[in-house]
């Protein structure tokens, strides 16, 4: 079993000595996960505590060969959606990727978030979850509740346009 | 700029974010949360059945055989671009030390997708024991569905290597990217018998494969081939018309021990073509009906199935080839009939390293 694998078991038995290792292991693909919805730094970590109290409250759901990244990712995922909805008093969660308000984006100062910026907000997520939380894309399929086929076209779309305009960030 | 140094570039700009730690305040919270039972969630196991090594050899005695074999299409003599054949068969060698590696890479990496947080563990259906064995067609078929009808053969009859024909034909895949290859061979007629046959070889890049062959010279309908990787490991396909219909009898030989045993029938009704196949001895059972469709600009693969047993069972399965990254793979979506649907990874046969991209592959990246 592997360290984060051995980890949970602990956490599971509510022993928590090894949490930060944990939250270390896992903190980029959770912030990103997040992010990649809210794009507010503040608003994303803040977020990112309500997902590992969710991890730790349902933590007896999890299914020991489940990947935790994708795992944490899937709930990171789902509070940014209900913040966002609880913010703006939007129900639909699906078309609410496709209609973030310009006025919601602010300029961002680093280069990760500008070169994510160049995406759409469907081509941002999936390129978030392969390429930063390294994810598969059979893992991205059911979080993202699209076919295979259409994830990966996304993400081919996506990078032929990172391709073209992310060279001023080398 | 490639493929890679962008996903390096990404990778590298999101690790510098500094991402404040709140795992002090996380475990100060956790210790307050209410005590749960654990109960510990039934694992499941996967039981891969042999390696699909033999599905290379198996393409080859499929395609050569549809090919070299079809009573409605004569062969007509044409001129060869040898230039051509030596390179893209310079090209195709390499792929063929990745074939295995491919496969033994991706069984290891087979896991349902589905039932993150809150499904219970679903039902194993019917199909996940015979996906494996299925799996081993699919090279087979992305060529049989995407390729001429004729797959653009050409016979060479100038001797050379002891050999007075060379069938040179080509084979084009989901991704649009083309193999070569070549049938060496010389062929006996004997009127007295009534049978004519055949011996020679057939090459894709640096690979050889022994091929031997019989027929009736006043009954075209029917013929045997043997496709041989060494003594006891080969595939025989027998080719017979019955009732209107073309059957390819396709048994694998591993070891010498016949594993497998499939019928394969061809189609096409309003320009859609489809390739249906039936297990008919070995582990393996079930009938499949494959055919493409495109989504998204990108060619899938469909495949219908219908598992007879103490309780039937049919479903859909979509086949895509994820070509983002270094190897290609196939990701199948499967869908049972009033079962949970989930994804699988395959390793997929580049059969001759890609050997010539087409222009059909808009989403095509390779990093």
């Amino acid at each position: 079993m592997d360290k984060i694998h051995v980890i949970i078991e602990e956490l599971k038995q509510r022993d928590y000595k090894s949490f930060d290792t944990f939250y270390n292991l896992t903190k980029n693909q959770v912030f990103y996960a997040i992010i990649s919805i809210v794009k507010d730094q503040a608003e994303a970590e803040d977020l990112m505590q309500e997902v590992y109290m969710k991890f730790l409250e349902k933590i007896d759901d999890y299914r020991s060969n489940s990947n935790p990244y994708a795992y944490l990712s899937t709930i990171g995922r789902n509070l940014a959606i209900n913040s966002y909805n609880k913010n703006k008093r939007v129900v639909v969660s699906q078309e609410l990727i496709e209609s973030f308000p310009a006025e919601k984006i602010e300029e961002p100062n680093e280069d990760i978030f500008k070169i994510l910026d160049l995406l759409d907000p469907n081509e941002r997520e999936i390129v978030t979850l392969h390429v930063i939380n390294d994810l598969k894309f059979r893992e991205i399929v059911p979080i993202v509740d699209k076919p295979l086929g259409t994830v990966l076209w996304i993400y081919n779309k996506a990078i032929k346009k990172l391709k073209e305009k992310a060279v001023d960030f080398i | 700029m490639k493929n890679k140094d962008l996903l390096r570039l990404i990778k590298t700009k999101s690790e510098e974010i500094n991402i404040k730690d709140f795992s002090a305040a996380i475990v100060e919270k956790a210790r307050l949360l209410p005590q749960l039972e654990t109960v510990e969630q039934p694992r499941r196991h996967f039981q891969l059945k042999p390696s699909l090594a033999y599905s290379f050899t198996l393409l080859t005695a499929v395609v050569a055989f549809f090919v070299l074999y079809n009573p409605a299409s004569p062969i007509i003599p044409q001129i060869e671009d040898m230039n051509q054949v030596v390179a893209l068969s310079s090209v195709t060698a390499v792929s063929l030390i990745d074939f295995n590696d491919t496969l033994i890479d991706s069984n290891d990496n087979v896991s349902l997708s589905l039932g993150y947080i809150t499904l219970d563990t679903p039902a194993i259906p019917q199909i996940d024991q015979e996906i494996d064995d299925v799996s081993m067609y699919l090279s087979t078929m992305e060529k049989l569905l995407n390729s001429n009808d004729n797959f653009g053969y050409q016979l060479d009859t100038t001797s050379s290597n002891g050999y007075a024909n060379h069938l040179n034909f080509t084979t084009r895949d989901l991704l649009n990217q083309e193999i070569e290859y070549r049938f060496n061979f010389n062929q006996i007629d004997n009127s007295k018998d009534n049978q004519f046959t055949m011996q020679g070889n057939i090459e894709i890049g640096e690979a050889t494969y022994a091929v031997t062959a019989v027929g009736e010279l006043k009954n075209p309908q029917n013929i045997q081939l043997r496709f041989q990787k060494d003594a006891s490991n080969y595939v025989d396909v027998s080719y017979t018309v019955a009732e209107t219909m073309n059957r390819y009898q396709i048994s694998v030989v591993e070891n010498g021990n016949q594993i497998q045993t499939v019928n394969l029938f061809m189609k096409q009704v309003n320009n859609q073509k489809s390739v249906y196949l039936d297990f008919i001895e070995g582990q393996s059972t079930g009938s499949y009906a494959f055919k493409v469709k495109e989504v998204n600009q990108m060619k899938q693969m469909n495949i219908s199935y219908y598992i007879s047993g103490s309780t039937s069972e049919s479903g859909e399965i979509d086949v895509v080839v994820d070509n983002s990254g270094a190897i290609a793979q196939y990701g199948l979506t499967i869908k049972p009939k009033g079962q949970i649907p989930y994804i699988i990874e395959r390793g997929r046969s580049t059969d001759g390293n890609s050997s010539r991209p087409g222009n059909g592959n808009p989403g095509g990246s390779n990093h």
